[in-house]
């Protein structure tokens, strides 16, 4: 794992974005963009499982008219994430917060996964329901939360990671020397 | 504004609110949170005025769907910036950023009510509006204008490397 995390880091994107100038925060903005628009279009989805909102609308109609957008958005997030993820593989990779959001990002495609195999196949069933059914109801309320969480545990990353708010440690030779078995 | 973020800083609110643990981190999660549905408020709302989304669905439809949750998240996201303003006055206050922001979020919000006022009066209009020209350039802005403003307060925390010399921040 550590040698791949070295590969990456020396890979030419990874150059890029350490690199240039106001490559960062730029990459960080359609990184913060898109999953701003995955969890809306997703929220309005699960608040129509949930029974809040649009109840007018079959859910069938509002979930392919949203989720497209969804979609598109993920990818978008996917790719700058990556991106911003090349500036520092390792300190990444450590970090407990990412570690958390990945988990979450598994956990809410497994609800999504679950939900399309399981619970949509009765969909004609019920796509005109004010109030789905409990398992749609279910995954809805999971699918709220586990977003939420991507979005606080992705948001934590910037102020646990090493070396973003506290400077890194100045290099002195000394240590280095002093860890030497020299005498 | 150097002077007056820093009188902000100083005030009791400010240094309450400093004290609450991760107030910062919750703050700009809720923020982040209300920007997507904002967004995509404004966007399923425009697309169809701009006539690009299913027109099965009137405007004053779409508008009733999604018109309150616009104004709820634009509530906490006035909310929570405000209270993030508060935490970080001096971080916050003296960027170009956050002015321009504001600029355009006043705007975008007169805007937002301007057109649901006329949607009230004249919404057989806004149902076939979107073959002028000058309605569809209406919402094409609205959505640049919305994304703007998103970037603009990513931005805050950036201003002088991004906006460089129109940066009003102070040089560190």
């Amino acid at each position: 794992m550590t040698e791949f995390l070295e590969w990456l880091d020396s890979s030419a994107p990874a150059q890029w974005i350490k690199n240039t100038p106001g490559a960062f925060p730029l990459v960080e903005v359609v990184h913060v963009v898109a999953i701003a628009l995955v969890f809306g279009s997703i929220a309005f989805v699960d608040l129509r499982l949930i029974g809040i909102t649009s109840n007018r609308r079959p859910v069938s109609r509002l979930a392919s008219e949203l989720l497209r957008w969804t979609w598109i958005a993920f990818a978008a997030a996917v790719l700058s994430g990556l991106t911003l993820f090349l500036q520092r593989p390792m300190d990444y990779f450590l970090n407990t917060s990412f570690r958390i959001k990945m988990i979450l990002l598994a956990l809410a495609g497994l609800n999504m996964l679950l939900f399309e195999l399981l619970t949509a196949r009765s969909m004609r069933d019920w796509d005109r329901d004010v109030a789905p059914p409990v398992a749609a109801r279910v995954a809805g309320v999971l699918s709220l939360g586990l977003w939420i969480g991507v979005i606080i545990a992705g948001r934590l990353i910037g102020f646990t990671i090493q070396g973003f708010n506290t400077p890194p440690a100045e290099f002195d030779i000394n240590d280095l020397l002093g860890s030497l078995p020299l005498d | 504004m150097l002077a007056f973020a820093e009188r902000v800083a100083g005030s009791g609110l400010s240094q309450w609110l400093v004290g609450i643990p991760n107030i910062v981190q919750i703050m700009q999660s809720i923020h982040i949170i209300s920007i997507g549905i904002v967004l995509i408020s404004v966007a399923m709302i425009d697309l169809r005025v701009l006539g690009w989304r299913g027109t099965s669905a009137t405007v004053a439809e779409t508008n009733r769907q999604f018109g309150g949750w616009l104004w709820l998240a634009i509530g906490l996201l006035a909310f929570s910036g405000l209270t993030l303003v508060l935490t970080e006055p001096v971080r916050s206050l003296v960027t170009t950023s956050f002015w321009v922001k504001m600029a355009l979020l006043a705007i975008g919000i007169i805007t937002a009510l301007a057109f649901q006022a006329s949607l009230r009066r004249r919404a057989a209009f806004w149902d076939t509006a979107h073959s002028r020209s000058g309605i569809k350039l209406f919402g094409i802005l609205t959505l640049v204008l919305w994304l703007a403003i998103v970037v603009l307060g990513r931005f805050i925390a950036y201003d002088e490397q991004m906006l460089g010399r129109f940066s009003i921040s102070p040089t560190v």
